[in-house]
């Protein structure tokens, strides 16, 4: 047996993010979402219409935002008309070195509606032999009837990267979440294969203190499961797509047929299921548009039967 | 030492005969060999060997040992916490649904042998009641993890010897070759910290999710 699959124990990760910023490496930030009665009404709407209008709009702000080190928000945008928060999360270095580490926590209060997507794909470099983990840990609590959907870009793992990217997500009551998390391995395009190196994703999504659902997958380039059959397959891209919501086998085969029809190119394997009430989709394969194209059809079909609203897709993802 | 009476239960709990129906799962081995991924007894062993070293070591046998430490000073909320955990490691319908049903039939089988405890977990695993009936019957817990192993083990070259053409002999020296794995399993599950315990394999994952779909089923789904 190869003892070099065991994830290395030596994670600073989660201690070093919950205290006080002590290397001017770290970056963290800290963000509260609120949802507030919309008072303001259209100048064309009758009186009647604007009474209706105020009883039922609800707006999500950006009410604290605290941050320290290089990882900032834009201010929110609203592009769309149901009062949902859509925010460009910010790393202006653009990567990742030797130990470098990202923490983003994210409240959101009652009844709050928060999009957040990143403007470019997350890099890990080459950790150039060096036992420092670098990466990145979200940490969400959604209150009661609140939605937070997580879509960033893929993380790209450099050759000889040693990561940890880990999502906690705590739902409270009737509270939802939709997101991904997708990682490519290496650059084949610059003819930079991910030959070495590790990275361990960790997924894990509770309800209080339930856990609904939790998945680490290992990724380590010296493994047998990194070619093995029962596991990466060799494959440059592994995502996972989660959501809150129960969708029936019709919903279901209709989706099956979306993806193997469209998006199944470069040797690309889908699968979806139903979970209890989690509903997952995961792409292993050599083509991240095609894994990033999946995802959004499944976003797409999926965001009406979670919230009521048609999805609009971050105008950054164009550019 | 293992005593004769508890290796006696031991050889009882891990019985193919043992009315739990772990015999009508494949757990993605039937998806992975109708699809062509696994063509030969090599691949076989390969995909077998894999999922030992990279899900049941790294999860289930390190939840069991938990579970087991649990059930012997009757720490419930312990208890609880690492079924719902095991349950959500699960990584489809299809797998959790094998667990849940594995689990509620051995919890029937140790109420009715008088087990009453075993009913106290709300929708067990099969780890779960595995662990209360290796403690009741005083099975050492290095035992209780190899048995749960081998029991694992001997069901999927069980599944693989239905779906390719292994003859008899062919199985038996699989199950054999892989016999040492199952020390190395159960060796790397007990050096674990709890923190790093979970599994996640996608191309297995991705397997179960298919054979939810599959149109000609030998095993359950």
């Amino acid at each position: 047996m190869n003892t070099s699959c065991t994830h290395a124990p030596n994670s600073v990760l989660s201690d070093a993010l919950n205290t006080a910023p002590k290397r001017e490496w770290l970056a963290g930030i800290n963000l509260t979402f609120a949802a507030r009665d919309e008072t303001t009404t259209s100048k064309l709407a009758t009186s009647k219409q604007a009474t209706n209008t105020q009883a039922t709009s609800k707006k999500t702000v950006l009410s604290q935002s605290l941050h320290y080190g290089p990882l900032r928000v834009q201010r929110p945008f609203y592009p769309e008309n149901n009062g949902c928060c859509h925010i460009y999360l910010l790393h202006p270095p653009g990567g990742l070195v030797i130990g470098d580490k990202l923490s983003i926590h994210l409240h959101l209060e009652p009844h709050a509606h928060t999009l957040i997507t990143t403007p470019s794909a997350g890099k890990l470099y080459s950790a150039k032999g060096s036992p420092l983990k670098q990466g990145q840990v979200l940490d969400a609590v959604i209150q009661e009837n609140a939605t937070l959907e997580w879509l960033p870009q893929e993380t790209i793992l450099f050759n000889g990267a040693n990561g940890e990217l880990i999502n906690k997500v705590v739902l409270h009551d009737n509270a939802q979440f939709i997101g991904w998390d997708i990682a490519r391995l290496g650059r084949v395009a610059s003819q930079d294969y991910f030959k070495q190196g590790e990275c361990l994703q960790r997924f894990e999504l509770w309800h209080h203190d339930i856990p609904l659902h939790i998945e680490k997958t290992l990724i380590n380039a010296d493994c047998p499961s990194f070619d093995g059959t029962f596991g990466l397959q060799g494959a440059n891209t592994v995502a996972t797509f989660i959501a809150t919501t129960v969708l029936n086998r019709d919903t279901q085969d209709t989706l099956v047929e979306l993806l193997d029809s469209q998006h199944n190119t470069h040797n690309g394997k889908w699968g979806i299921t139903q979970k209890e009430s989690v509903f997952i989709a995961r792409y292993l394969g050599d083509s991240v548009t095609d894994c990033r194209q999946g995802f959004e059809a499944l976003w797409h079909a999926i965001r009406p039967e979670l919230n009521g609203h048609k999805a609009c897709s971050p105008r950054i993802w164009n550019t | 030492m293992l005593t004769d009476t508890a290796l006696l239960k031991l050889m009882y709990m891990v019985s193919p005969a043992l009315p739990v129906g772990a015999y009508a799962y494949s757990q993605g081995l039937e998806y992975a060999i109708d699809e062509g991924w696994l063509a030969t007894q090599s691949d076989v062993t390969q995909w077998v060997a894999g999922v030992l070293e990279h899900s049941v070591a790294t999860l289930d046998i390190p939840v069991l040992h938990r579970l087991y430490d649990a059930w012997q000073i009757n720490d419930t909320s312990q208890i609880a916490y690492w079924n719902h955990f095991l349950r959500a490691s699960r990584e489809t319908k299809e797998l959790l649904l094998e667990d849940d049903q594995l689990g509620i039939a051995l919890q029937r089988l140790l109420v009715s042998l008088g087990l009453e405890q075993a009913s106290t977990v709300k929708q067990p695993t099969f780890a779960a009641m595995f662990a209360l009936a290796a403690t009741h019957w005083q099975v050492g817990k290095r035992a209780t993890s190899l048995g749960f192993a081998w029991a694992w083990l001997e069901n999927q070259i069980a599944a693989a010897t239905k779906l390719v053409p292994f003859g008899q002999t062919q199985a038996q020296q699989v199950m054999l070759e892989l016999h040492p794995f199952l020390l190395t399993a159960c060796d790397n599950a007990e050096r674990i910290p709890s923190d790093h315990i979970g599994a996640g394999l996608p191309a297995l994952a991705i397997s179960s999710s298919k054979h939810e779909r599959q149109y000609s089923r030998l095993f359950r789904s």
